[in-house]
Parts: structure tokens; sequence; C-alpha cells
């Protein structure tokens, strides 16, 4: 009977993995010379929440009615929910698996608090609020997999946004450890059909360490103190990989994928800034210093739409009917979504050079639009740039992240290695979708493919 | 939770066994022990050397009674789907499990001879409501009987777990 083992790793980026390091990580590249690997095209946006999910459904954000992290419930002004796995009503694999009487292990998958039961058990991943609550199911294993895990299961990085470097360094360390602990112990006590686990780690350096490491960003300075984190953590994480591996029966192929990659982060556009001086957005009072632009400090009569901060940006509309205090006349919609994408897409850096900045219609990019879709969704620089929300910052181009350092936006490619014999895969390429890995395991199983989802198996 | 039957009644086979399938599935997805009787799946073990004959089909209901009562009280969940148009053998099946007897009666054309049941729990039909409709029909009255927990996760988090999660996604910088 066929099993699969997918491990799952945040960020990966095709660039690092196999253009750069490939052979200094021999766990990674047994499975590469073994099967197939390449890019992996990400959803639109390229954003752990809900890449991952599109992943695990091969149905898009549009589909899955959340584009991100926090969306709008209603057309009010304040009605945000996070999208967490109360929101998901797609079936993932492990559904469908699970309908089969197919056993599941699945750890550390994104957007799975809280837990639904499943044949199997699973434990939740980052927004899980702490460790207090019900976050794996089922509920009794929560103090085996603190044991497993070397006395404490670390869900994710505490206090990520510091400047305490080694500290930080430390903490991922520690969560990847007892994370690969936790999850071998419970691979080795079961036969399970599919097992997937995802570790954050790389993402998390990433995002912290980039400038010491890529020679084009703009704060890189040669040979300093972090300059190998990212690389030295690659390796590790490639032991890692291979103590799991060597778990792993005959009957067991390995996946390894990535939600999307990473890239140098030039800057930020201070998304809001940039709207109150194209006069399409006003305060009711003027704001001198740096400071997060609140709903209720708009001036909504005067206001014609508004971002959201983040690795890219979702801009709404302020339309009459629509929102409670709407200027917008729904007449002149696409007129006006027109005039804001190109005005968005002309945007410059402080030399005056387009930044490439790419704004997508949410009808236009998904098979449906469905939940409160945001009127644009916006890449700033085609993701050089993160879009930053807050005001008063006295600047469109800023270079610290208002939230804090950050030195690495997300990439559209994240990776795919399979150890499958290439010659049972249909066409062997360089690039895949994000939305074929759910269809492929349902092939890869025997199972008939849903005629809903949006991939094509490999195989 | 605990163990009962859910014995679905229904002139038309194919639809009867295929439901029932689906609700096993359904209850599978959400990690419940559960085991389908049908002909089916049981097939020859259970049902072997019987005919189509009134005995035969009494035989058969009874035989699958009798193992869903076994696995009843081991706390397993099973679904029936045999060739039962008598309402006798069905009323002693009920009898014999109790409260731990669930009737699906998944109406369809009527057969010859068959007894429609006087009081079952869920009344549904594919040919009026389709598929999906006849599941959830099902599974949200075993919710209601509570026989099986709900599944619906809350999306909800409290205002002190909404501000720990705004402020740790700021950090990562999502928001």
């Amino acid at each position: 009977m066929n099993k699969l083992l997918i491990i799952g790793l945040d960020c990966a980026a095709p660039e690092l993995v196999f253009d750069l390091w490939l052979k200094d990580l021999p766990n990674l590249k047994k499975l590469v010379d073994k099967g197939i690997h390449g890019d992996l095209m990400s959803t639109c946006p390229p954003i752990t929440v809900p890449a991952w999910t599109s992943m695990m459904t091969s149905k898009d954000p549009g589909t899955l009615g959340f584009y991100g992290f926090r969306n709008r419930k209603g057309y009010g002004y304040d009605e945000l929910f996070f999208a967490n796995n109360g929101y998901v009503k797609e079936k993932r694999v492990w559904n469908y698996l699970s309908r089969k009487r197919l056993r599941s292990l699945v750890m550390g998958v994104p957007q799975t608090y809280p837990p639904k039961p499943l044949n199997g058990m699973l434990v939740a991943s980052f927004l899980t609020p702490n460790k207090d609550v019900q976050y794996t199911h089922p509920d009794d294993i929560k103090t085996e997999l603190d044991q497993a895990a070397g006395g404490n299961y670390v869900i994710d990085v505490r206090d990520f946004r510091t400047e305490k470097k080694d500290w930080l360094i430390e903490q991922v360390y520690e969560m990847t450890e007892a994370r690969f602990k936790a999850f071998n112990h419970f691979y080795r006590k079961e036969e399970w059909d599919f097992a997937m686990m995802v570790e954050m780690g790389i993402d998390r350096l990433h995002h912290a360490f980039w400038r010491f490491f890529d020679k084009n960003h703009r704060l890189y300075e040669p040979g300093n103190k972090y300059e190998n984190v990212i690389f030295d953590y690659y390796k590790y994480v490639d032991e890692k990989i291979g103590e799991t591996l060597a778990l792993v029966d005959d009957d067991t192929t390995v996946m390894v994928v990535s939600d999307h990659g990473a890239k140098t982060m030039t800057g930020a556009i201070a998304i809001n800034e940039w709207f109150m001086k194209e006069g399409y957005l006003a305060l009711k009072e003027p704001v001198t210093k740096p400071t997060k632009l609140e709903t209720s400090m708009i001036d909504w009569s005067k206001t014609k739409c508004w971002g959201e901060g983040g690795y890219y940006s979702r801009v709404f509309f302020n339309v009459t009917g629509r929102e409670p205090e709407g200027i917008i006349p729904q007449e002149e919609y696409d007129a006006f979504r027109a005039e804001v994408s190109a005005k968005l897409e002309a945007i410059e850096d402080e030399d005056g050079k387009v930044i490439g900045t790419k704004a997508f219609k949410p009808e236009e990019i998904y098979k449906k639009a469905g939940g409160i879709p945001p009127d644009l969704i916006v890449y700033l620089g085609n993701l050089d740039w993160r879009s930053a929300g807050s005001v008063g910052l006295d600047a469109i181009h800023i270079y610290e992240n208002d939230t804090g350092p950050d030195d690495a936006n997300h990439a559209e490619n994240g990776i795919i290695i399979w150890d499958i014999d290439p010659s049972k895969v249909k066409e062997v390429k360089d690039s895949y979708s994000i939305y074929d890995v759910a269809p492929t395991i349902m092939s890869y199983f025997g199972l008939d493919v849903p005629e809903d989802m949006i991939g094509e198996s490999l195989i | 939770m605990k163990g009962f039957t859910l014995w679905f009644t229904g002139s038309d086979r194919s639809d009867r066994n295929y439901l029932a399938r689906m609700v096993e599935e359904s209850m599978l997805e959400r990690g419940i022990k559960v085991e389908l009787l049908a002909e089916e799946s049981a097939g020859m073990t259970l049902f072997g050397g019987l005919d189509e004959s009134k005995e035969g089909r009494e035989t058969a209901a009874e035989r699958a009674a009798y193992v869903s009562e076994l696995l009843a009280r081991n706390d397993v969940i099973s679904i029936v789907s045999v060739d039962c148009p008598f309402n006798e053998t069905r009323e002693a099946a009920r009898e014999a499990l109790g409260k731990k007897f669930c009737e699906v009666y998944a109406k369809g054309a009527a057969g010859e001879g068959f007894e429609e049941p006087a009081k079952p729990e869920v009344l549904v039909s594919m040919e009026d409501d389709g598929e999906d409709k006849c599941v959830t029909t099902i599974i949200r009255t075993l919710e209601v009987l509570k026989l099986i927990p709900g599944d619906e996760a809350s999306g909800e988090y409290s205002d002190d777990e909404e501000e720990k999660i705004t402020k740790r996604l700021k950090d990562l910088g999502y928001i």
C-alpha cells in the first residue's frame, strides 16, 4: 500500500535549495536525485495563509473565501476576522483520506487551529493562541506531545520582532528540534498512510536574517557575524530531515514542499500615505508621528480607498451603498478601479524608476471571489517592496518596516521535491503549481480527484 | 462516544446503500469509529447462503442486527443497510437495541411487498433532496440526538486571544 510523507518547509526558496546549496544538503539532494523537483508556483498572494490551505485543498483563495490572515467579515469598516481553521470549509486531502479509512498524522500545518477531528492525529499551528487551549486532535495527546518534544513542544517562536539576534536563533533551533523530535516519535509509533509536518523556522530566519546573507540587500555587510545563519540553518534542517528519512519504509515516498519563496525586501511603500498624497484618503485630524491607521481616524466623506499593510497590500474602496459612508458611485466603480490600478502600477522609487507594481482584480484571478474580497490585491514592486499601513510617516518610501525590522519579502515560487520514480510522472517539468499537490496526493492513494480541485495530478 | 446502530430502510437498494456509504464516509471524516454492514460491504461473510425469500431476508436482517448490537455495546457505531422490507424484523432490531437504534428511511419508489416504517427517526428522499442534503439531514439529526458530536470548530477568539494573535502576526510581518 502506498504511503506518503510530506515535509513542509515554510518559505524554503528554490534559488537557495536548488541553485546555491543543494550539494551541502545531502538528504534533500538524495530525494532530488531519485525523483523530481522544481519550483512550486504559490497562490496569489504568496502568503502562508492561504497558501498551505490552497495546497491541501487545491482551491484558490477566492474559493476558500480568505485572502490573507485578516479578512473582512462584512462591508463595515472594522469587521475583520482572522482566517483560522474555523473558516476553512473546503476539504483538505486528509479529510478525503479519512473517508477512505486512511490514517493521517498532521503536525504544524498552518491554519489548522482550532483542530477538527480526522482519522488520525493533528497538532495545530501558529494561529493557536496559547498551549492551554485545545490545539491537538485528539485532545489527550498534549502531554505525550510535550514529552516527545523533549519537554516542551514549541508551536512558533516567541517575540520574533527582536534585535536580540542570537537569542532568536536559539529560539528557532529549539522550536525545530522539538518539532522534529515530536514528529518522529508519532511517526514511528504507528503506521500512517499519510504523514505531514510543516516547519516554520526557515520563514522566521529569512525575515530576520536576510540582510546579513543576501549581497543584494542594501544593508548587507560582507563578513558580518550573521552571514551564515540562514545557510547553517538549512544544513541543520537537512540533517533533521535525514533523521526522519531514516524512519521511512520502502512503501513510502517523500515529498518536500514550501508554500512560497523569499526575496530581498527593498523597503516598504506607505500605502495609506500614498493614498493621501494622491487625494484618495483623508484623515479627520492630521497625524504627525508614525501611527497605525485605525479606520476611526479616517474622514470617510473624503475617502475613496485605504489599504492594509503586510507583505502585499489589500486595497479597499469606499463605495456608495456598500460601505456605511461610501462615496464612490457604484456606476463609477470599474473606472475608479482602473484609475487606481494604473496609478499604483506607476509608483516609482525615490530615483524615479517605476518599481513594477502589479494590481490584481480578485474576480479575474480566482475561480470565484468568495467572502468579502479586497477590491485590489497589490504586489508593490512585484513584491520587492512590502506594504506599510501606518500613517504619519512623512514619506512614501520607508526602509524599516513600520512594525519592526524585516529583511525579506515573500516570492512567488516555493519548492517541490518528490522522490517518486520520474517515469511515473506525466510530465517532468521545471515548475509545478501549488494547486497540483492535492490532486497528486489523491491519485497517489488511488482516489478520484474531485472535479472542483483546480490543479492537476502529476501522476 | 457511545455505540449505536444507524439502520437504513428503503426499497431502492442502490439509493439506500449509496446513502449509507456516504454517511459512513462523513463519520469517518470526523474520526468516528464506524462500520458499515451492507450487502455490498459485508457481502458473503455475513449474508452468505441467503436467498431473496422472506426468510432469507429476515435472516440477513437478524444477522446484521446481532453484529451491530455487539459493536454498539463496544461503543462502535454501525450502519446497517440490508434488504429488509418487513416492519416486524426492523422493530425486533429496534427493540433489541433500545435507545441505541436510529432508523433512516430513504424513501424511494415503492417496492413490491415493502412496508413503510411507521416512525423512522430520519426521513430523506434522494429523488427530492439530492445526496448532499440527505447526508446533511442524517448527520444533523444524529448531532441533535447527541449520538455524535458536532463538527464545527469555532473560529472565534476571545478578545484576549485576538489581541495576542494580532500582536504575533504583526511581529511576524504578516499584517
